[in-house]
């Protein structure tokens, strides 16, 4: 169990330092892919506003940046119950137009009240109906517009820069960034693709697509937003990625390279990027997991199982697989605390003069503590101190850190329950469709595609990867073979395969820039 | 009753669907005909014709076979030999890699099957192959018979020399991409999986019947005029030589099967033959012979001997069914459940009821063996006497088998009207072939008719509304995606008739052997064109009446989604070649559209000013 060096982190106010030493500051359950997504092009289009873009020019975690707040579009959007009841309750337009910023000048939120004047509005859409159309059309497609998440925490599509704003906790006229759903994960994607070595790439295939002003939607969206005021933007910074350099973060650019390279049409590349973004999120999870945790010697693996209506085998090792997954990161904070303990300076601390004062610096200093936010300690005995200090740390991860794994895995379609009684991997068609594209140009034969998704992912498929992986053999590694059949027939249905003869298929993208008739 | 044996039959049971037969079946054919004495079936396979023209002409090319199983490359490889002079003894001995000289002085090498030369010997093969295919006037040409994941899987494990390289990678494109030849290369790829089935049907059933094996039948009391005795397979026989239209049916059937990319190969097809003319689920092996047919007339169950039901395979057992895939083919079809009320009614009633009796008399009564045969007649009279005991009416289960005789006999003059091909799934599988796939063959241009009931299906997948609109292709998305399943912003328009350089045709490409949907947005930009099989076709047209798309079928649906991704695409490309500029004051103007009771969307323009 050996981490790889870590750099050094500064400033970080929290009760001790365990995963944020481990994974970076910081990674969050209810930040979902799609939200990280968000955040992290708020902030390339904050640092390419800069002419900064995926560089760390004054040097490792110094990420600083400036984040808008648009509450005036945000009202429009989100916090905006009455048009219905306007539109019906007053006959013209010109009515219409007169009680609707009547009323948005009492309820709009966030916005001192000296500025909420929405009358440009009027200016530029005169028709107040077509105005109902505009702001339904943007609601259609926000990200989290269905959820019962709170008004200011509902963003629209990533049309372009002029869409993206910081996440905000809103009372009356005042409004602050709580971290609650953009917790800094976007930070963590942005300093990883910074240090993937493929900034420039990947920048220069962003620009005409999220970073592209001059997208009609684009515009639309600046159009709803005042022409001579803006919000003061909000000053941030205190990211920190611990790894200078892991071949995860130039796999992730990889894979973002290779869909953006594809050329879908408008933003249908989108749901990919989130996907696989969750995907090599949820593997840096665990991989980091696997250097502090006992079981982690054998590599991060996941058995997928194509779902079947009765259940199989595979569907057994795929639920074992999934709770082994799930506990280590738990297992990892064990690990790193025990190595802490276990550390010259504690161990010296305990032999030495006022052993309990001098384990306590010790820990403190281990682990960052701030022994104020830990709340009420009890003892006066190093070994219970520290038990405390464990408890605590347990109870914290269990609270956010140890959902992400079921989290990222069910939002990118990796982890499901359908027709079992449990959670296990089986892999969504939209997850599958990603998993194409990002790794198949033109053509690829099945067995080589199956043999990729194991080398790059961990995952097993079939029953060569489970012959490696789980040293399976006889009946097993037939029910592995069917599971591989399953999955040709899923991509079959999706239009993703073409089966030459008895022993030979091909996974075809035909989004693949010179593949353009074979479906 | 003695029937007469003729070792024909027992020979013919070999091609039928027995087990045995899975593994030995070239192995066993050629020992029977050595004990027998008699010709085995053979039948000119177009290629044949080809190939030996290549291998007889001054600059021959090498060839490469690839197929399923079952396709005859074998077979093929012998007549080319044969052709060429090739020695008989070093044909029939057990070597691997057989080498004769041409006219010419060049050498043919030929491989009959790759997977019998082990690894190493393949290597050089391979490598040699890849030599001779880059060069302009090879020395060596090679006739090389192989499976398509056979011959992948070892051309993966070439070297990596870049000439060998480059023809491999060559060779894996013609493959996927379904080419036979490229202009680079002094060589030709024939996949056997890609035939012309109505003319490799004709010419196999034309060998069946017309083989002199069944002349050992004459003599036999069974083939005389007493309908008591008479030997059904005998009387199968006849009906296939007789009936033209049974004959056409089946061709259509297994051309809609090789359409739908359900290759049968003629191993496949022989079975289908051979269990027509010999099926009865109460045999041995539930084929029958001439010692079983005695059992089979004197237990009054010749009934069940009907071709018209052995093609579906119907005498083997479900499972065996799923197993063999050319009855699994043909039983996706639903002949036999799929029916409609004109056709049910005529069965059930119509030798009592007065205004159908002229339809049953013309259509089934007159058929004794097959059509009203003494069971059929009998639970006819108990259903319509209501003397059913507890139970299924045994007049049900007497159905399906009238309804795939039905689907084989009803004559064209009748078709129409009584909706012949609602006695299977595809309810527009005739039309599709004689409306599109033939003319287009013939190089005739599909009805305008067809097309835009086509375009309607598709607008109404495109747009997630029932628009009736038929002559104008609407592309709609959402703001975030262009798969959207109800989008209301319209992207573009297409018109379906030639109009500015736009038109939506279907075409015929004669490499891939297949009928596309073609967009075209101006001369030089067509969306890549989406394969319209059998199905595919199918889909549209029950869309465009009214079926709900993501219900009919989700795959079809996903697939023509995803062709909306491409349209787009490609109305990206014509945007930026003719450089549309957004307007200078900054105004963005957005097409939303609403569909209105008579289906036809009426765009709407909304406009922000800056």
């Amino acid at each position: 169990m050996s981490a790889p060096n870590r750099l050094a982190s500064q400033g970080i106010e929290s009760a001790l330092l365990l995963e944020e030493a481990i994974w970076g500051h910081r990674l969050y359950d209810e930040q979902t892919p799609w939200l990280t997504l968000l955040e992290f092009f708020m902030i390339l289009a904050a640092e390419e506003e800069a002419g900064r873009a995926f560089t760390e020019p004054k040097g490792p975690n110094t990420l600083e940046y400036k984040a808008c707040r648009r509450l005036h579009l945000r009202n429009i959007l989100f916090n905006n119950p009455w048009l219905d009841l306007v539109r019906h309750e007053h006959g013209t337009s010109e009515d219409q137009w007169r009680r609707w910023l009547e009323i948005m000048r009492k309820e709009s939120a966030g916005i001192p009240m000296l500025h909420r004047d929405f009358s440009y509005l009027q200016k530029r859409i005169p028709n107040f109906a077509d105005f109902c159309d505009l702001v339904q059309l943007f609601c259609g497609s926000a990200i989290e517009g269905e959820s019962n998440k709170r008004w200011s925490s509902k963003f629209p599509f990533p049309f372009g820069p002029d869409c993206l704003f910081e996440d905000l906790r809103v009372t009356g006229e005042k409004a602050s960034n709580d971290r609650r759903f953009f917790a800094r994960t976007g930070e963590l994607l942005y300093l990883m693709l910074c240090r993937s070595g493929r900034g420039a790439d990947l920048c220069a295939r962003l620009q005409g697509l999220v970073l592209n002003r001059e997208a009609p939607w684009n515009r639309l969206a600046k159009l709803l937003q005042p022409p001579d005021y803006e919000d003061p933007r909000t000053p941030t910074s205190g990211a920190y990625l611990p790894y200078e350099k892991l071949p995860d973060y130039a796999e992730l650019a990889d894979d973002w390279v290779r869909l953006l390279d594809l050329k879908m049409p408008g933003y249908d590349v989108l749901p990919h990027l989130a996907n696989v973004t969750g995907l090599h999120l949820l593997l840096y999870v665990l991989r980091r997991a696997c250097d502090w945790a006992k079981s982690g010697r054998k590599g991060v693996t996941f058995v997928l199982e194509i779902v079947n209506p009765t259940p199989t085998m595979v569907r057994q090792a795929s639920i074992e697989q999934y709770e082994h997954n799930l506990y280590l990161p738990r297992e990892a904070i064990d690990g790193y605390l025990k190595v802490v303990w276990e550390s010259p300076a504690v161990q010296s601390a305990l032999r030495g003069q006022a052993p309990f004062h001098a384990t306590k610096t010790a820990l403190e200093n281990a682990l960052n503590i701030n022994w104020g936010k830990m709340g009420e300690q009890a003892s006066s005995e190093p070994k219970k101190l520290f038990e405390e200090v464990v408890r605590f740390a347990q109870k914290r991860h269990r609270q956010h850190f140890a959902n992400i794994h079921r989290e990222y895995g069910r939002e990118i379609g990796l982890i499901s329950r359908r027709g079992a009684r449990r959670p296990r991997y089986a892999p969504s068609d939209a997850f599958l469709r990603s998993l194409v594209f990002a790794n198949v140009a033109g053509h690829m034969e099945l067995n080589e595609f199956l043999e990729r998704l194991y080398l790059r992912y961990g995952f097993v498929v079939g029953d060569a990867q489970a012959k490696e992986a789980l040293r399976a053999s006889g009946a097993d590694r037939k029910a592995f073979r069917q599971n591989a059949m399953r999955l040709e027939a899923r991509l079959r249905a999706l239009g993703l395969i073409r089966r030459l003869s008895d022993d030979c298929a091909y996974v075809l993208n035909s989004y693949s820039p010179d593949r353009g008739a074979e479906r | 009753m003695d029937y007469k044996i003729n070792e024909w039959v027992s020979f013919l049971r070999r091609y039928g669907p027995i087990p045995q037969n899975d593994n030995m079946y070239d192995e066993s054919i050629r020992r029977l005909t050595k004990k027998l004495k008699i010709q085995p079936l053979s039948f000119e396979v177009p290629l044949r014709s080809q190939l030996i023209e290549n291998f007889t002409s001054a600059s021959p090319v090498s060839v490469i076979l690839t197929g399923t199983a079952g396709d005859g490359k074998t077979h093929l490889c012998s007549q080319v030999w044969e052709a060429v002079g090739g020695e008989p003894a070093e044909w029939l001995s057990d070597s691997k890699v057989r080498r004769t000289k041409l006219k010419g002085g060049r050498r043919l090498i030929v491989v009959k099957d790759l997977s019998e030369v082990s690894i190493g010997r393949e290597r050089k093969f391979l490598a040699d192959l890849c030599e001779s295919a880059s060069a302009k006037d090879p020395k060596d040409v090679f006739l090389i018979a192989a499976n398509d994941g056979q011959l992948i899987a070892a051309l993966k494990e070439l070297g990596s020399g870049k000439k060998e390289r480059k023809v491999a990678d060559a060779i894996e494109r013609m493959l996927v991409d379904g080419t036979d030849s490229r202009k680079d290369l002094s060589l030709r790829l024939h996949n056997l999986s890609r035939t012309d089935v109505p003319e490799l049907f004709s010419k196999m059933l034309d060998a069946l019947l017309s083989h002199p094996g069944w002349k050992g039948c004459a003599g036999c009391p069974g083939t005389g005029d007493d309908s008591s005795v008479r030997c059904p397979i005998w009387h199968n026989y006849q009906t296939l030589v007789r009936e033209q239209l049974l004959r056409r049916r089946l061709s259509d059937l297994l051309t809609l099967c090789e359409l739908n990319d359900l290759h049968l190969a003629i191993r496949q097809i022989l079975i289908v033959l051979t269990n027509a003319i010999l099926g009865h689920p109460d045999v041995d092996d539930r084929l029958m012979s001439c010692e079983s047919v005695d059992q089979v007339v004197s237990s009054g169950a010749a009934a069940k001997a009907s071709p018209y039901r052995n093609v579906f395979g119907m005498n083997l057992t479900r499972r065996r069914r799923e197993d063999l895939a050319a009855f699994d083919a043909l039983s996706r079809f639903g002949i036999g459940n799929e029916t409609n009320n004109a056709v049910d009614n005529i069965l059930i009633y119509g030798s009592d009821d007065p205004q159908l009796a002229p339809y049953f008399d013309e259509l089934v009564r007159p058929d004794a063996a097959y059509g009203f045969h003494r069971d059929f007649a009998t639970a006819q009279k108990a259903y319509l006497e209501s003397d059913v005991g507890g139970g299924a009416p045994p007049l049900l289960a007497e159905l399906p088998s009238q309804r795939q005789r039905l689907f084989f006999t009803l004559p064209d003059s009748r078709a129409t009207l009584l909706g012949l091909w609602e006695l299977s799934l595809f309810r527009y599988g005739g039309e599709y072939l004689s409306e599109v796939y033939r003319p287009l063959l013939d190089r005739k241009p599909v009805k305008r008719a067809i097309v835009y009931r086509l375009v309607r299906g598709l607008n109404r997948i495109f747009t997630g509304f029932l628009v009736k609109d038929d002559r104008t292709l609407y592309v709609a998305s959402s703001n975030s995606h262009s798969q959207s399943r109800i989008s209301r912003l319209l992207t573009d328009t297409i018109s379906v008739d030639p109009k500015k350089g736009e038109q939506i045709n279907l075409e015929y490409d004669p490499a891939m052997k297949r009928v596309f949907l073609k967009v075209y947005l101006s001369p030089d930009i067509v969306v890549p064109p989406l394969p319209l099989h059998p199905v595919r076709y199918e889909f549209l047209s029950r869309v465009a009446e009214g079926a709900l798309p993501s219900s009919f079928s989700r795959e079809c649906y996903e697939d023509f989604l995803a062709f909306k991704s491409h349209v787009h695409k490609a109305i990206e490309v014509r945007r930026k070649k003719e450089g549309s500029v957004p307007s200078s004051d900054g105004t963005v103007t957005l097409t939303l559209f609403d569909v209105g009771a008579d289906g036809f969307p009426r765009p709407r323009p909304l406009e922000v000013q800056a």
